[in-house]
This record gives structure tokens, sequence and C-alpha cells, in this order.
């Protein structure tokens, strides 16, 4: 499969990501390659069989409802590369 | 008797009789990772003084009297990508490599209750993704067979470490070989268990449909005590199904004696090297002369399984990587002005080259217009792939097959034939689709002298089958026992 | 040319469940920024999500109450978006499989009964609060309602009007309520509506440019917000600028009372839901439906069905089931006291009427059901009267006084005593001449006083029956 400008703009676009030019070039080419390979599938005739999310057909795996103690806050705010204390921050969200 | 030639059983059996103190264990093997890892570069970080610590309270549980286990007082060096508590976990990522977790994985819970030590964190390719433990930031982990060859991934320093004797026993994760690959390269000895056996919680995850934790150790005695440990539910973990925690009692005992074996013949044809090929087949022999039964038979599907675990792995993948987003842990761009900065600069500042492609790949698949050409249909082939090896588990107690289709690569060479590599996974991938277990062990050398292995793929849940016929074989013959000239 | 304003209606409703949808972080509102988080809840690496069994539950209970089909095959599927209110930069929610579908709600309207159609109703997680400081240019982000399990009910486009989106929701939220499935305090957000709207020409089949508005956090904004938009679309299309009328979000701004475009659904963010691989599937089974519908709460319909039963007149089994606290106390102190008659007059009267002179709303209603039946035995029984009944009403209400010790403290029990009573009657005979005349002129007003004047020597704690009747005989 060809992988495009726009395409590759979109993916890093969905993804969060700017490739720099040179990365664009090499990702356009190995995914283009890869995605080839996966293509592969579309021989496999698989109308009307399940999707299988997990490979065990097990389910129904629940917790009751009872209060467990919360992390300290200063722990789980420990690693946030900005914070306050007590809220993670982030630049302006509203324009 | 040097500590690093112990089994970790071995070094436990000692502690117990009072014949090696739990300190003696964690100060040998820290003087191992210092002998050796300047060469091989298999450890992240070491936790020197928490595991002299540790040594020091478990032997007091000890000496009181305390009954922990079989591994009590025995090292653990631990990959990457699992959280302990406090202690750096990197993943081999730039972006966590500032990051301590604030809690301990179920695993290394269960590993300290049982009076094991954590020594230190093991290297592995960038969240996992790769095979070849080239994709960490802190440089690739070398093979200690041959310094010039990869170690193999993601679970490299794991494979390394144990094979050099810089770790008792390791503990690493498997998505789609990553334990199981790097054993066959180093000669190390290991079991990827069944999906659903050993709790997750605490794993970074890579693709959550697939990713399991595993021991990595010197024999298969010594994986399936470490697993007995691991295994069993957990609240913290709703896919971990299984009903309670392993019990391998009497499970060496009898042999292979009876059992029928399944090998693919389309598993030894076209990109199988000579030597593995060989290495194999002589595998299949020794089996039969211990009374099992070879049958050859092809295993259908094999083709698609590769392309079907890449689409929901990279799915999977790129999904979990979204939550390094500069804002709760990990890397933030000191450049981001905007919200917007903060996300693309942060992610695309820390994240290497692999990653991005594998998130990008995975956005793709699940992109509105492609989801049901690949994603969904990457699960209903997961389906085919389900059913063959059940079919398949119908006549064989368990399925003889290659690791890899050839040695450790040399250095460097991934980089240049990414293609390859990818489908370098076919033998392992199949198994992370089914979500069955795998061990695998040392069963040759080939002609530059590097380890072969085989794993022996068993039903689901069907553990104790697959340890045993491994522990008959590594009764019989000694490429396990055959160590690294390091 | 006139218009019909068509609105179809997203109903989220935070459930009433102690612990988060996936963790056991507590679901309390109002903690301390990211105090009431883990984990699981503030996207800890490793972490993963365990499904709180009671969020499947209150689902299930809101689709029965709600006429729906419960789906056997459930699951979560990951929505993914980065924003900083979600901390795994994915929602968890039910896109292929919703829990609940095809149901409907019948409202009152001016023209009759109508019946709304229910889409779906689908599970999902509550993201965090992002708090913005203008002056800092910096956002805050508070993980703490982060995956406070939600039910996001989807009408059909068959609402007509603000009128009628009132009456659903108000019908809607008594039921929620009643079932214990959700507190619905708009103003805390555990109750919010985000709002369809199209106009087309009456008559027309084909559905205008649709407008979603978000940010209504009370009825009354809603209300204003349906007629805002409804009106900006109609202007644009008179106006002839009908290609202005885009398909987007709008944000409404109730200080201001206008809405303000978000984004444009034309580019509408590619979520690439797929199933969530860290849990395992939900299948209901109709056991499992059935154990929901035994233990369902009576609804608020049914409750005035029974209490006509219970011989209360439509209007008060109407009034107490305006608020759920309100009905309870009545069924608890009913209970008690095995009048419900007299109870429900307690509380439509003394008791409602405190609460409006106080301002209290039935929400932080905390008077105590046994002490209530106690008073209204005691005033039954003939053991006080009515007015000093109302004293100790107020001092249950206020201070929750026992109405026993209340009434020995200030002495308030009716005399026995009828010769003293028969005394007090004369001597008010006596000194109110004037008063008698009037009354045998016919002035009715006056025999009330004197009620008053007898009542008044017997220092309030005389039987207003047998002074009644003694009057009367005196008066012939």
């Amino acid at each position: 499969m060809r992988i495009d400008d726009e395409l590759i703009m979109y993916l890093e676009n969905l993804s969060k990501l700017e490739l720099t030019p040179r990365e664009r070039e090499q990702a356009k080419t190995e995914l283009g390659a890869f995605i080839g390979c996966l293509s592969k599938l579309s021989e496999v005739d698989t109308q009307g069989l399940p999707a299988l999310s997990h490979p065990f057909g097990v389910v129904n795996r629940f917790r009751d409802d009872v209060v467990e103690l919360s992390l300290p806050r200063e722990l789980v705010l420990r690693g946030a590369p900005e914070n306050d204390e007590q809220c993670y921050q982030v630049p302006q969200t509203i324009e | 008797m040097d500590i690093r030639e112990m089994t970790a059983l071995e070094i436990g059996r000692r502690i117990k009789n009072k014949e090696l103190s739990c300190e003696e264990a964690v100060s040998a093997v820290l003087g191992a990772i210092d002998a050796t890892d300047g060469k091989l570069g298999a450890y992240i970080s070491v936790q020197k003084e928490e595991a002299l610590a540790a040594a020091y309270s478990v032997q007091k549980r000890l000496d009181a009297g305390e009954e922990l286990s079989p591994l009590a007082g025995v090292p653990v060096s631990i990959k990457d990508n699992i959280c302990v508590k406090d202690v750096p976990a990197t993943a081999g990522a730039k972006m966590l490599e500032n990051f301590r977790p604030v809690y301990n994985a179920t695993v290394v819970e269960k590993l300290e209750a049982a009076g094991m030590i954590p020594i230190g964190k093991l290297n592995m390719d960038e969240f996992g993704m790769g095979s070849t433990t080239e994709s960490s930031i802190f440089g690739p982990t070398k093979n200690p067979w041959n310094l010039e060859r990869v170690a193999g991934g993601s679970s490299g320093g794991c494979a390394a470490a144990v094979a050099s004797g810089s770790a008792a026993l390791a503990i690493g994760s498997d998505t789609g070989g990553s334990i199981r690959q790097p054993s066959a390269f180093c000669g190390v000895t290991c079991i990827k268990p069944t999906y659903g056996s050993v709790s997750r919680y605490g794993l970074m995850g890579s693709a959550s449909s697939f990713d399991t934790m595993g021991p990595m150790g010197k024999d298969i005695r010594d994986c399936a005590a470490a697993l007995k440990i691991m295994s069993g539910p957990d609240r913290r973990d709703s896919t971990c199904v299984i009903d309670a925690p392993f019990d391998f009692n009497g499970c060496f005992e009898g042999g292979v004696g009876g059992m029928t074996i399944g090998l693919p013949e389309n598993y030894l044809g076209d990109g199988l090297s000579v030597d593995t090929r060989e290495a194999i087949l002589n595998a299949a022999k020794t089996f039969e002369s211990m009374g099992a039964r070879v049958e050859r038979f092809t295993m259908p599907m094999v083709e698609y399984a590769v392309p079907a675990f890449y689409i929901i792995a990279c799915a999977e993948g790129s999904s979990n990587l979204s939550a390094f987003d500069g804002i709760k842990y990990g890397y933030r761009s000191p450049d981001a002005q905007s919200l917007a900065e903060v996300y693309v600069k942060s992610r695309s500042e820390a994240f290497g080259f692999e990653a991005k492609k594998r998130i990008m790949l995975g956005s793709f698949v699940l992109s509105s217009g492609y989801y049901d050409a690949y994603y969904n249909k990457a699960l209903q082939v997961r389906g085919l792939v389900v059913d063959a090896f059940k079919k398949a588990h119908e006549k064989y107690d368990f399925i003889l097959s290659p690791v890899t289709p050839s040695g450790p690569y040399r250095l460097g060479e991934s980089l240049k034939d990414p293609q390859r590599i990818y489908l370098a996974d076919v033998y392992t991938v199949p198994v992370n689709l089914a979500g069955l277990p795998a061990v695998a062990l040392p069963c040759g050398q080939d002609s530059d002298g590097l380890p072969v292995g085989m794993q022996l793929i068993g039903r689901r849940f069907g553990e104790p089958t697959i340890l045993r016929a491994a522990d008959a074989f590594q009764q019989k013959a000694n490429y396990h026992t055959r160590r690294c000239p390091l | 040319m006139s218009f019909e304003i068509v609105i179809g209606l997203e109903v989220h409703a935070e459930l009433a469940t102690n612990t988060k949808i996936f963790c056991g972080c507590t679901t309390r509102f109002g903690g301390e920024p990211n105090t009431q988080t883990c984990a699981v809840c503030s996207g800890q690496p490793g972490a993963l999500p365990v499904f709180n069994k009671a969020v499947a539950d209150h689902a299930i209970t809101a689709g029965l109450a709600l006429n729906c089909e419960i789906n056997q095959h459930n699951r979560f599927d990951r929505k993914n978006y980065f924003y900083p209110d979600l901390p795994r930069a994915f929602q968890l929610s039910q896109l292929f499989l919703p829990i609940c579908k095809n149901g409907h709600l019948d409202i009152e309207t001016g023209k009759g009964t109508k019946r709304i159609g229910i889409t779906q109703i689908h599970m999902e997680e509550d993201a965090g609060k992002l708090i913005h400081d203008q002056g800092a240019q910096c956002t805050y982000v508070d993980y703490n309602r982060g995956g406070t399990p939600l039910i996001e009910i989807v009408s059909a486009p068959d609402l007509r009007g603000a009128d009628e989106t009132i009456a659903y929701l108000e019908k809607l939220r008594e039921i929620l309520l009643y079932l214990g499935v959700c507190d619905c305090k708009m103003q805390e957000g555990s109750l919010r509506a985000d709002v369809n709207l199209s106009v087309r020409p009456v008559g027309s089949a084909k559905f205008g440019v649709r407008v979603e508005m978000k940010n209504m956090n009370s009825l009354k904004a809603i209300h204003r917000a349906i007629a805002y938009e409804s009106q900006r679309q109609i202007d644009l299309i008179e106006d002839g600028r009908s290609h202005e009328l885009v398909q987007q979000t709008r944000r409404w701004d109730d200080e201001k009372g206008v809405s303000v475009g978000m984004r444009s659904k034309e580019n509408a963010q590619d979520y690439r839901y797929f199933p969530e691989p860290d849990l395992l599937p939900l299948e209901v089974s109709p056991e499992w439906i059935e154990r929901v519908r035994t233990a369902m709460p009576e609804t608020a319909a049914a409750k005035r069905e029974r209490y006509a039963g219970l011989g209360l007149t439509s209007a008060d089994a109407a009034m107490l089931t305006t608020a759920k606290p309100l009905s309870d106390l009545f069924e608890q102190a009913a209970e008690f006291c095995k009048k419900p008659k007299e109870t429900a007059n307690m509380i439509l009267g003394g008791v409602m009427r405190l609460m409006n002179d106080t301002a209290t709303p039935a929400d932080d209603l905390a008077l105590d059901p046994g002490k209530l039946a106690d008073l209204i035995v005691l005033i039954e029984d003939g053991t006080i009267n009515r007015n000093a009944g109302k004293d100790a009403l107020e001092a249950l209400f206020k201070t929750g006084a026992d109405p026993r010790a209340y009434i020995e403290e200030h002495g308030l029990a009716m005399t026995q005593d009828t010769g003293l009573i028969e005394e007090c009657v004369d001597k008010a005979l006596a000194t109110n001449p004037q008063s008698i005349e009037d009354f045998k002129a016919g002035k009715e007003k006056a025999f009330g006083f004197l009620v008053g004047q007898a009542m008044k020597e017997l220092r309030g704690k005389g039987d207003p029956q047998l002074i009644n009747k003694l009057l009367k005989e005196k008066l012939g």
C-alpha cells in the first residue's frame, strides 16, 4: 500500500506525533511495506466469524461496590512534570 | 561452587540449610553484575541498598523459622516495564527516564512475599516494541555468547543477565515472543505462561490481550518454582482468570513416555536455518528415545498469524501508549507552550522511531474506514488460530516448534531490514494470539557456537505437561548447562 | 412560515454507587482535588480497570424502568482522544453494544400523554474536572470525578420544544431518583443533559441541521437555551442565511444568555473505538435481569397508586411524591403509627410549611420518622391538642427534639379534668357577653373567639373538641 502525505499527516495527527521530514519519508516507506504485509489477511475468508478480543471465552469478572483507600495525593502527583501539589497543570485549555 | 553457576533452587536450598546467607547471595549477584554488565548492558538500574536491606529482613524471617518458599532469599532481577514501588521503571524509554512507580506490581508483591529479593531492573526494547533490545535508550544489551550479537528482545536484558550469571532468575514479559526469543538467543530456559494465569497488574501494558509475564532461568525447575509463586488470581486484574495458583507438585514425575508430540512440518521449511532445523529434529529424536511419539502435521493459519498479531498488538499498543501525554508523569517537552504542544512535542521528542511507527500503525488499523479490513479482520483470524491450536492439541500433548528462524542477529542488522525481523516472529506470535503456554529451552548450538532454542507449546493451562517434557529433556540432554564464555 | 422545534436529548446520569466504575475510590462529591484517586483512575502505567458490578445493576434498573430491552452481550470500548481530563487518553464507553435499547418514556403534555422513544442507554466513565485560571493562563486538572460511573440515556428526536423537553427531564429525574440510580443534582453535575436541536418548517418530514448544546446546569438554563437556540436557527433560515447553519456543538453561556459555537461536527474526530482488552465481556443473563427486577425500588407512579389504596387523595399522593425524601418520610412514619392519612396531613401541612419557612430543600430533610409518628399518635389519641402539636413539630423539625420529652418539659399535655374545662368555658362566657350576642346574631366568628378565650384560660391545654361541645351546649 502506498502511504501518501495526506494519510501520514492524518495518522500523525491522530497519534499526537509530529515526525521530522526524514522520519516521515522513512515511515512512509516502512509503514507502506508493513501495511502491504498486513493486507495478506484479506486472503482469509472470515465471513460470519466472531471477532475475538480475548483468546478465551471467559466472561463476567467483577468487583464489589466497596470503597478502598485512595492513594495519598503527593504520591499520585509526584511524577507530574507540572503540578501545584493539588492539581496537575497544563496550559490553558480554552481559548 | 560459584553462586553464579548455581540454579536459583540450589541457592534457595543452601540458604535454607544455612550454607549460604541471603546477604551473601545478594552480594554475589551484585558482584556478578559489576563484573559483567559493563560489557553486556543488561541492567538499567541496580538497587543495591534496597536489596541488601531486603536480604537482611528475609534472613531474619528465615532465622525465625518462617517457611517462605524454596526460592526464599534468592535475588530476582526484573524487566524494567514491571512496577516496583519507588524504584525507577523506564521501560527502556526516554518517556519514562525519571519515572518511579507509585505501587508494586502484583507479581512483585508475590515474589517478595515468597522471600525473593528484587535486585535490579533489566534492559529492554522501548516499551517492549522490538526484538533486539536495540531500541532501548540505554543502548543495546549484548549477547553474552558473542558481544557482536544482540541478546534478542524485548526481554534482552533478562536473557543476557541469566546467561551470564548476573541474575539468578529474571522476570520478563512476553507479548509476541519477548521472553522466548531472547531466551533462545542466549541459551536460557523460560516459560511464557497461559494468558490469564499471572496477573498483569503493574506491567506497563504493550498489548493488553497478549501480554504475559514469565520467569527466565538456568533450567525449567527454576522457572516452575518461580511461576508457581507468580501465578494465581488477582482482584486487580479481571483478565487473570486462573482459579488458583499453579501447583506443580509431582509434575516432574513420569517423563514423556506415552506422550504424543506434534511437529509442524510447515515450521521446518523455507526460512528456517539449517542449524536450527537440525537441532529441532535432534530434540524430536531425544523425546522419542524417552518413549514419546512424534508425529508430523501441518499447522494451518501460520502465515496469517504475524499480520494478525501486529494489527492487534499495534492497535492495543497505540492506545496504551496514549497515556504518555506529558501531563501526569514522564517526559514533557520544555518547549511546549500550548496544550497541543504539550502533547505533540512531548511525544515526538520522547518516543523512538519504532514506537512512533507502531503507534501510527495502530492508529491506522483502528481508524474509520480501515477498522473492518484490518482490526476486526485480525480479531476474526485470531479465532481461526485459536481453533487451529485447539484441533492440534486434541491430538498432541504439546507442539514442538522452533523459537526463531535463525540465531541472534549482528548488532545493527535489524535496523536495515525491519520487515525481516517482524517475520522472524512467525513461531512465537501464534502462541500469544491463542494465549497458550510455551516453554523455550536450549536444544543445540549453531555453526557459530551460539545457542539454539526450541519451544514446547502446551494446551491452555497445560503448563504441567510442557514443564514435565522440558524437565525430561534437560535430565537427558545438557544444553542448558552449557555456560557462555563471558 | 411557522417552524417546529425538534429535540433529542442525551442525558448523563452519574450513578449512585459507593465506588467508581473501575476502581475502589469513593464517588463522594466535593473532596479536595486529587484526593480521591488511585493508580487506576489517575492512569498510572500498568494499572488495570476492574468493573464494579453495581454499575450494571443500576443500568439494568434504569433500563427496565424505561421499558428497554436489556442486551445480553455487553462490553466496553475505548474511545480514544487526547484531553487533559482523560488520564489515559481514552474513555471507556459502550459504542457497539449498549446495555439497554428500544425503550420509551410517557410524558404528560398540554395535549395529553405523549410517548418519547429511548434509543439506548449505555454505561461509561466520567472524565476528570478542569479548573481554568484565566490570570495564570493555566488549567488545573482534578481526577476525583474521573471514573465516576455514568449512564447516558439517549432519547429519540421525539421532543417538540422546551416544555416537552422539561416535562421529559422532570419525569426522567423522578424515575432515576426513586430507583436510587442517581441523586440527580443538576447543580453538582450528577445529572446533565445535552440538547440536540434542529428546526424545520411545520409539515416537513425532513430534519433540519442539528446543533448539540452543552453546559446547561439547570432546567431553567435548558429552557432558556432551547428558546435562544431555536430562535437563532429560525432567524438564520428566515434571513436567507441557512448556509450559516452548520452541524456543530455549541456551549450555552447562561450568564450572557447565548450559545457559542465550539467545534464543527463536519471534521468529526476519529475516535478509533475498539473493545477494551483489559476487561472481559459482560454477559447479562435472564436470571440477572430478574434479580434486578425483583430488587427494583418502586417508581413514583407506583407509589401514587399505592397511596391511593391507603386512602390518600390523588392530590396528596402527588404532593408526597414530588420529592423522594418526602415519600420516604411518609412511608416510614406511616409504618410506625399506622395512620397514613394523618401522616400525610402532618407532612403536607406542618412539615412542608416548616420547610418553606426555613427554605429547606427536600434533600436536606432530616426528620426522624419514628419521632414524627410518635407526634401523630400523641395528637390523635388526644394527649395533646393541635396547637401543642404544632409547637412540638417545630421543635422536632428544628432541633430534633423528642415530642414526648418536649410535651412533658413544656407541660403541653391536655388536661383531663372536665370540671376545670367547664369552669373555664363558663369564665369565657361570663367575661364576653358581647360575643355571646354576636354569636346569637349569627356571627360564626364569635364562636371561635370564645373557644380561644376558654383555651387561653386553660393555658392551651384544653381539648378543643370538648370545649366546642360544652360551648355549644351552653349557648343552646
